[in-house]
């Protein structure tokens, strides 16, 4: 069952999305509760302490005055006990830190609410649908996921965005490349090759995820992805990419 | 004028010596030579000034120059010492027509100095083209000796004239400059004054006019090198003022940023309060079910929800950045973007202190990146940038990010130089970024383009 909480410190507020998220479970008979709503960040994080195996979803505010944790720790807080947290951040716009949200937090959504009650109680119906969709998808088809570490903090993505891992310009740097992102980060190629079995090493300088080609030129030894970017394999390794695509039956074209 | 063309210093002193015989003769021709020459070298200085200064064109002033020349060349003719000291002073006169009374002493100390030194030159000039064509000084080419002689100096006062206009033309500005103007006055009048002290003193004690003219190189020299010592010190004097003024004023600024800041917080926590007590009314306000309350209570929502959103945001949580280069560039070019009417955000959850990175680097990165973001959005209606600053237990990651019009799908294009979206020749400014990064092993970035432009710069403390 998939749980539901909200942390609100306006009393009439924390009232109407009660309001709001138990209708919306009713009517649409959801395999869902409304855990705990309140109006002390602490009590949440309390609750989520004492059950670890928690999955929820979250309805968080950003400050609340007068406590000593505020929306972003205790978000962080959550997603430490719960990986799978679904976090809705419901506040005033000048509040919301998009950019530092989406980077430590991965919200699921932001709710503005200076948009008006009727916008807040349309976004609110539509996160609770999409995090149930997700929950219930969560358990068939296990996303594989990739992770890699910067200053101590460790930051994950689904495998499916990784096209390939180059070295970079300069000692000990790795240049990873995504499907719409290039994120240089810390580290040795020997160690990556060891650390995900999931990738190929295809050349000195380049582990790919083999999944996410599209060609492969068997004459100039290059192969291509969707975005056009394109790497280097080496003569050796030729032979092992093909049989791999070829065992694992990938849709890569050659020539 | 007595060291200047020689015809009454040394060659009538020749002639009398000579035609002792004809005594008369000498005399009345001594007479016209010497009212000649009086009269040209007076005449000549007053040229010369009317020349290089506009301001003494006026008929009052040649007027009164035919007067002072006048009375000079008869002062002269009667009583000869300290001629030049009394053309100087006489010509001051001329300060009652001139607006501009300190360019005037510059342009007559100018012609006085130079017309001493070019009757010098002239003199000298003259005696040696005689000796060479062997003509003697006598009673009739006495006549010759001073016109060509005269003919030298004029032409050389032309040619100061000439180069004094180029370079009043060239250099105009410094010409109004009272600093520069005042620093040429005074050391004109301290070579004038030197040298007329040291010409009164060698007539006095009879000394001769090869010692007079080495005492005089000595002097200027001495000069020269003083009114160096001068202008460096008093330059580095100025320079000591201004820095310790900038100081001063950068005191001032960062006191007034602080009280802004801290005024702006109040603001912020006002804001704050005031939207959620206007949130909570509302709920009170739709639930009494009373049609017109609610109508006009969504009016009044509606108008200062534009009102306090519209123009906040490019002051939020700049007190939370305590790294000075980063501030300062974060509020300089978020101040042009918002004249360009774009809107900003600066998102910093928790206080930021001194970040693990050279200054100079962060500041002319994040200068490139936000001059970047400010050129990708301006001309688009709904622009957007925003800066993070995010902080973790050991890394410190500073968000760049702006709106994009169209979807960039393959940003590792971006980093090479001369590639972007914004057409040739744009793509040095995220090369130069990389350049600057790449070798500092304590710094990695990231680069993102799904649904805006991202440059993610990640610090980690060491």
């Amino acid at each position: 069952m998939l749980k539901t909480f909200v942390v609100e410190d306006d009393p009439e507020q924390l009232a109407t999305l009660k309001k709001i998220i138990t209708n919306h479970i009713m009517i649409n008979d959801f395999d869902m509760t409304l855990a705990l709503a309140t109006d002390t960040a602490q009590t949440l994080l309390d609750y989520v302490s004492a059950n670890t195996d928690t999955e929820g979803l979250y309805f968080l505010d950003i400050e609340y005055a007068g406590q000593q944790l505020n929306g972003l720790e205790l978000a962080s807080k959550i997603r430490e006990q719960d990986v799978n947290a679904k976090i809705v951040f419901v506040s005033t716009h000048a509040e919301m830190a998009f950019l530092t949200f989406e980077r430590r937090i991965e919200p699921l959504d932001f709710i503005v609410k200076d948009l008006g009650q009727e916008a807040v109680k349309a976004k609110v119906e539509k996160d609770i649908r999409i995090a149930y969709e997700r929950y219930n998808k969560q358990g068939v088809a296990n996303k594989a996921m990739f992770s890699y570490s910067k200053g101590g903090q460790l930051f994950n993505l689904p495998l499916a965005q990784v096209l390939f891992i180059e070295t970079g310009t300069s000692r000990n740097k790795l240049v990873l490349h995504l499907t719409d992102r290039i994120v240089q980060y810390n580290g040795k190629i020997s160690d990556e090759t060891v650390a995900h079995p999931e990738l190929f090493r295809v050349h000195k300088s380049f582990l790919v995820n083999p999944k996410m080609l599209v060609r492969v030129n068997k004459q100039d030894q290059l192969g291509y992805f969707a975005n056009g970017e394109t790497i280097d394999i080496a003569i050796r390794k030729m032979h092992d990419l093909l049989a791999l695509i070829k065992q694992s039956q990938l849709p890569v074209k050659l020539n | 004028m007595k060291y200047t063309n020689g015809v009454d210093f040394d060659t009538i002193r020749v002639l009398n010596y000579r035609y002792t015989g004809e005594g008369r003769t000498i005399v009345y021709v001594y007479w016209y030579i010497a009212a000649f020459d009086h009269c040209y070298s007076v005449m000549l200085v007053f040229m010369l000034q009317i020349l290089i200064n506009r301001e003494l064109r006026q008929r009052r002033v040649y007027l009164t120059v035919a007067i002072m020349t006048l009375f000079l060349t008869g002062l002269y003719m009667w009583f000869d010492d300290y001629s030049d000291i009394a053309t100087f002073i006489v010509n001051m006169g001329l300060l009652w027509f001139v607006r501009n009374k300190k360019y005037f002493i510059v342009t007559s100390l100018t012609a006085t100095l130079a017309y001493i030194f070019f009757s010098f030159f002239g003199n000298f000039a003259t005696e040696t083209a005689f000796h060479l064509l062997h003509l003697d000084v006598n009673q009739w080419s006495g006549w010759l000796f001073e016109l060509v002689g005269e003919t030298v100096v004029t032409a050389c006062m032309l040619a100061v004239a000439i180069s004094f206009q180029i370079l009043y033309k060239r250099h105009q500005r410094q010409f109004t400059d009272g600093v520069l103007l005042n620093v040429v006055v005074s050391a004109l009048a301290v070579v004038a004054i030197a040298f007329f002290a040291v010409a009164t003193a060698a007539d006095n004690y009879n000394i001769g006019s090869g010692f007079l003219g080495i005492l005089m190189i000595i002097l200027v020299a001495i000069l020269m090198i003083n009114g160096g010592t001068f202008i460096y010190l008093f330059y580095s004097y100025t320079m000591r003022v201004q820095a310790h003024r900038q100081s001063l004023e950068r005191k001032q600024y960062d006191i007034y940023v602080s009280n802004l800041e801290s005024s702006y917080q109040n603001l912020r926590k006002f804001r704050h309060d005031y939207q959620n007590i206007l949130l909570s009314l509302g709920e009170y306000v739709h639930a009494a079910d009373n049609p017109a309350l609610t109508h006009y209570f969504d009016e009044v929502v509606d108008q200062s929800k534009t009102s306090l959103t519209r123009d906040f945001g490019h002051f939020d949580n700049l007190d939370r950045l305590k790294d000075r280069s980063l501030k300062a560039i974060i509020q300089n070019k978020f101040s042009v973007a918002r004249q360009a009417g774009i809107q900003v955000r600066l998102e910093a959850s928790e206080p930021v202190d001194e970040l693990a990175i050279d200054p100079v680097t962060l500041a002319r990165v994040s200068g490139i990146l936000l001059d970047n973001a400010i050129e990708a959005v301006t001309g688009e209606s709904d622009g957007q940038i925003a800066v993070a600053v995010v902080k973790y237990p050991k890394m410190v990651e500073l968000i760049f990010s702006n709106s994009l019009a169209t979807p960039i799908s393959r940003p590792a294009e971006l980093l090479t130089a001369g590639r972007t979206t914004k057409g040739a020749g744009h793509g040095q400014g995220l090369a130069t970024v990389r350049e600057l990064l790449d070798p500092l092993e304590n710094v990695t970035y990231e680069l993102g383009t799904a649904t805006r432009f991202e440059f993610i710069i990640s610090i980690e403390s060491e």
